[in-house]
Order: C-alpha cells, then sequence, then structure tokens
C-alpha cells in the first residue's frame, strides 16, 4: 500500500491542485470538472460506460491481436525470404509516411459504422512498431552464433527455433507494449470519425451535449484501461528480459 | 615460399610443394594452393594466397600471425563456412563442404558467445540437441563434458553469470560436446588474463591427450603457440600465406615450466623474428 502510494504520488497531489483549482477560480464544470465530479459521474453513468467500455475493449483486443500476429509473421516472412522482403519494403516504407489516421473516414466509409473499421485501424496503427522490431530482434543474431550453427550444419528450421526466435524476444515485447496503447488511439479515433458505440463516441457525445462531465469520465475510464494493458505487458516483459535479455531495439511509433 | 630454419629442437618441415595426391586424402586437413579473394569496392583483395597446409590425424598445429594477415579466414575455409577462390580442400578425406555435413568441426571463436537464455549445461550440449543424439550417443554424457572442462557444480549458471575463463571453458566443451574428429579454434584465449589463460592451455592439452583430437589453432601470441603445438606455422600478411613451419619437439606432458626453458625461449624469439621482419 505504501509502496503504491510512493509511486502515484504526484497523481494525487495533482488532482488535489485540480480540485483546488476549480473550486478557489471558480471554473464552471462544462469547462473543467472537479476530479470529485468526474468520479461522482463514473459511479452515476456506471451501467452505461460499462456497455460502451465493452465495444471499446473488443475493438481495441482485436485490433491489438491482429498487429501483433500480423507484425510477426511478416517480420518472419521478410527475414525468411529476401524475395518477400524486396516485394514488401516499398509498401513498408510508404505506409510509414502515410498518416493512417487520416485514413479512419475511408475505413467507415468502406467498412460502415460498426466494429469492423476500428479495429482495422487500430491494428493498422499498432503494426508497424512490432514489424519493425521483430525484423531487428530475428536479424540481430550474433554472427558468430550463426558460424557455429552452420558449422554443425543446423537447419534453417533449427536455427529459427532455437536462436533467432528466443533471440527476438526481448525485442518484441517493447513493441507489443507500445502496440498495445497505439491500438488504444486507434479505436478511439475509429470511434471518433463515425461510431453509435464505444467510450470515443460518449465522448463525442459528452462534446456536443456540453456535458463534460461525461466527456471526463470516459477519458478516464480508457486511461485507465490503458493503464491495466501497459502494466501487465511490462510484468510480462520483465520475466522475458530476466531470462532472455534486454534487446535494444529502435522504438518506433507513428500515428 | 618456405623458410627453412634448423635450431635446437626444430627441423624444417620436409614437405614438398607438390604434395601426392594420396596425401591429400590421408591428411586430416590438407588445403593445396588456396587463394581466398573478397570482392570490395576499391576492386578485389586477396586476403590469403596459395596457402598449402597439411594436418595430420591427432596433431596439434598452430598458425601464427598479426591480426588481419588472413588467419581466421583460412580457418573458415578449412570450416566450410567461406569457399576458397581457388585451391583444394580436403578434410579427413572428403570437402570441405562435406566434412561440415558430417559435423567434423568443433570450432571455438574469440568472443564466446553463448545463448544467454540457456545455462551453462544447456548451452555446452546445444549442438548435440541440433544433431540430436538418436543416431549415435554421445561419447561423452553432458555431465562428463563439464567435468573434462573443469565446470563441475557450474552446470545451471547462465552466461551472465560466468567469468570469461569460465565462458571460454563451456564454449570449449560446447566445441567437444559431439566428439568431432577436429576442432578449430580462433584465438580462444586472446580475451581473457594471463593467469587464466595458463589454466585453459594447461586444461587444453589435458583434453587433447584425452580425446586424440586433431586441433587446429590460430593465435598472435607465439609463446602460446609454441607451448602448444607440435608445429608452427608462420603466416605473412597481406595477402596471407605460409611463410615457414616449424616442428616443435619438447616432450609431453608440458607444463608451464617450459616457460623457463632456454630452448624454449630460444624458438619463440626466433618465431618472433620472423613476424617482425616480414615487409
Amino acid at each position: 500500500m505504501i509502496a503504491i502510494l510512493k509511486k502515484i504520488w504526484p497523481v494525487v497531489l495533482f488532482c488535489a491542485i485540480w480540485e483546488g483549482a476549480c473550486v478557489w477560480l471558480k471554473i464552471p464544470n462544462y469547462i473543467v470538472p472537479p476530479p470529485h465530479r468526474v468520479l461522482e459521474r463514473i459511479v452515476e453513468s456506471w451501467s452505461l460506460l460499462c456497455s460502451h467500455s465493452l465495444v471499446s475493449i473488443l475493438e481495441i483486443m482485436a485490433g491489438f491481436a491482429l498487429a501483433a500476429i500480423g507484425g510477426i509473421l511478416c517480420a518472419i516472412a521478410m527475414v525468411h525470404s529476401q524475395r518477400i522482403e524486396a516485394v514488401l519494403e516499398p509498401f513498408l516504407v510508404v505506409s510509414q509516411v502515410i498518416p493512417k489516421v487520416a485514413l479512419a473516414p475511408l475505413f467507415i466509409i468502406w467498412f460502415g459504422h460498426g466494429i469492423e473499421p476500428k479495429i482495422i485501424i487500430a491494428a493498422l496503427i499498432a503494426f508497424f512498431p512490432v514489424l519493425v522490431n521483430a525484423v531487428v530482434g530475428l536479424r540481430s543474431v550474433d554472427a558468430e552464433i550463426m558460424e557455429l550453427m552452420n558449422s554443425i550444419a543446423a537447419s534453417r528450421r533449427q536455427i529459427f527455433w532455437r536462436v533467432r526466435l528466443p533471440n527476438s524476444l526481448p525485442y518484441i515485447l517493447p513493441a507489443l507494449k507500445v502496440a498495445a496503447l497505439l491500438s488504444v488511439v486507434g479505436a478511439m479515433v475509429g470511434e471518433f470519425v463515425g461510431s453509435d458505440r464505444g467510450l470515443g463516441y460518449l465522448m463525442i457525445l459528452g462534446d456536443v451535449n456540453l456535458d463534460t462531465d461525461l466527456l471526463f469520465a470516459a477519458l478516464a475510464v480508457v486511461t485507465a484501461f490503458g493503464l491495466v494493458i501497459y502494466s501487465l505487458l511490462e510484468m510480462f516483459e520483465r520475466r522475458v528480459e530476466k531470462r532472455y535479455g534486454k534487446g535494444n531495439a529502435p522504438q518506433l511509433v507513428t500515428v | 615460399m618456405q623458410v627453412k630454419t634448423q635450431p635446437l629442437s626444430v627441423a624444417a618441415d620436409a614437405q614438398p610443394d607438390d604434395e601426392v595426391a594420396l596425401h591429400h586424402l590421408k591428411a586430416a586437413i590438407s588445403l593445396r594452393n588456396v587463394d581466398v579473394t573478397f570482392g570490395g569496392e576499391a576492386g578485389p583483395v586477396k586476403a590469403v594466397s596459395n596457402v598449402n597446409l597439411q594436418l595430420r590425424k591427432r596433431e596439434f598445429v598452430s598458425i601464427v600471425g598479426r591480426s588481419g594477415c588472413g588467419k581466421s579466414t583460412l580457418l573458415r575455409v578449412i570450416a566450410g563456412l567461406l569457399h576458397p577462390s581457388a585451391g583444394d580442400v580436403a578434410v579427413m578425406g572428403s570437402t570441405a563442404e562435406e566434412a561440415r555435413r558430417y559435423r567434423s568441426f568443433g570450432i571455438v571463436f574469440q568472443s564466446n558467445v553463448m545463448l544467454p537464455w540457456l545455462t551453462a549445461l544447456e548451452n555446452a550440449c546445444l549442438p548435440l540437441e541440433i544433431i540430436g543424439t538418436s543416431a549415435i550417443p554421445p561419447r561423452f554424457s553432458p555431465a562428463t563434458l563439464l567435468e573434462m572442462v573443469g565446470l563441475k557444480g557450474h552446470e545451471s549458471l547462465y552466461p551472465r553469470q560466468l567469468s570469461g575463463g569460465m565462458r571460454q571453458r563451456v564454449a570449449l566443451a560446447r566445441a567437444l560436446s559431439f566428439d568431432p574428429p577436429i576442432l578449430l579454434m580462433d584465438e580462444p584465449f586472446a580475451a581473457v588474463d594471463a593467469l587464466t589463460r595458463q589454466k585453459l592451455h594447461s586444461l587444453l592439452m589435458d583434453i587433447c591427450a584425452r580425446t586424440q583430437t586433431t586441433v587446429l589453432f590460430i593465435t598472435h601470441d607465439v609463446y602460446e603457440a609454441v607451448l602448444l603445438s607440435d608445429r608452427v606455422l608462420v603466416m605473412s600478411e597481406r595477402p596471407g600465406t605460409i611463410e615457414a613451419d616449424i616442428k616443435v619437439r619438447f616432450p609431453r606432458p608440458r607444463g608451464p615450466e617450459l616457460r623457463s626453458d632456454p630452448e624454449y625461449g630460444a624458438l619463440c624469439a626466433q618465431i618472433m623474428n620472423l613476424l617482425m621482419n616480414e615487409k
């Protein structure tokens, strides 16, 4: 308990100042509601927030899973074959440069207002950090280890399972952490652009009705959810790092 | 061009350049007129030129030369990891490529990289895992293997918990794990301190006496080469070629006391001179 308090005291202090500022400066609720009001609103609209959260969580999870699996498989293919790499490379460079958020309206046109376009946007945004880091991790095997494996005529499959894949774990896991948070961004952006469900939809609803309490409540729930995913992945990452060592892949983030 | 040398315990090697084909096949390792040329941006660079060498079975041969003279390149050619631009390589009567597929080589590098997620024992047994032990049961059990290199009781430590010397021991065990007929060592002790190196020298000589392995040992340390070897080949620089072939006839087992033998000193000085005097 004390350990947690030691970690979050700046946040508590920040909330206290926020609360104080709202009271002393008489800031109206529709501009910035005080923290206690946000908490009250979360309790009042609990069932509403819950049902919309479920939609967002589904989008985020599905987007993240697609990005993680797709990114790792793509990286394996690229490391495996130079031809595949040559074909994919230009597309990857271009898709790095395109602001993927700007594609959101397009996906709404193509796939409608359901959860599918949100999943696709989330996956697309989260995909590249996974891919880039996985490629670096799979490639960054020590040259002498490769010579050693070749000197005993190890097959490509053996080298992959015994050396490449474990070697890439410390590179892939930090990327998954980034990807998880990016898929939250992706889902929210998708919901902003066009939806009738989800936390992003609630935020827009709060915005147009000047119901700033609701906007902040939804924001608090999204933030809490992001924190949970992040800490879970970080715990996992630490365990992997302990066993497989630390990677030093470039942390590539594009939104 | 072979330099003839004749100090007290040394005889010039009598092998003529035109080795008969039969010898080529019977030797543990035989190189005939081997050239290695690398294509560089500034045109091709000849790294190794016209190398002829033969290792008999169970022989311990060192190649000494300055850094960058192509000795590591030569080792990779023998291991079948690099194709020579010209010349013939025969290992135990087959090509280097075949010998590699028959798992004829245990290799120890200078920076003995381990897989950090495997323990000392698992790292040492990695080649066995790759090769599979179903066909031929391994000559040494994993426990014997680590005992041989003096790491009994440290089996379950991870590489990061091992000192430099201990890592070299694991690397040696890893190279020996599948009982290869040939051990290729590329400056294996260059990165450890002098005391540890001395211990590792004794260990290596003990192991070679026990396993009867043919060893090709690459080093730039003349004292080390003379202490360990039956023969020392002196390699010149750019393009690398074998300048001299010197027999070392001190009786075995050899110990650190050999270092105070004046004949040993004289021989080392002679080899040093050969290395220093090249253009």
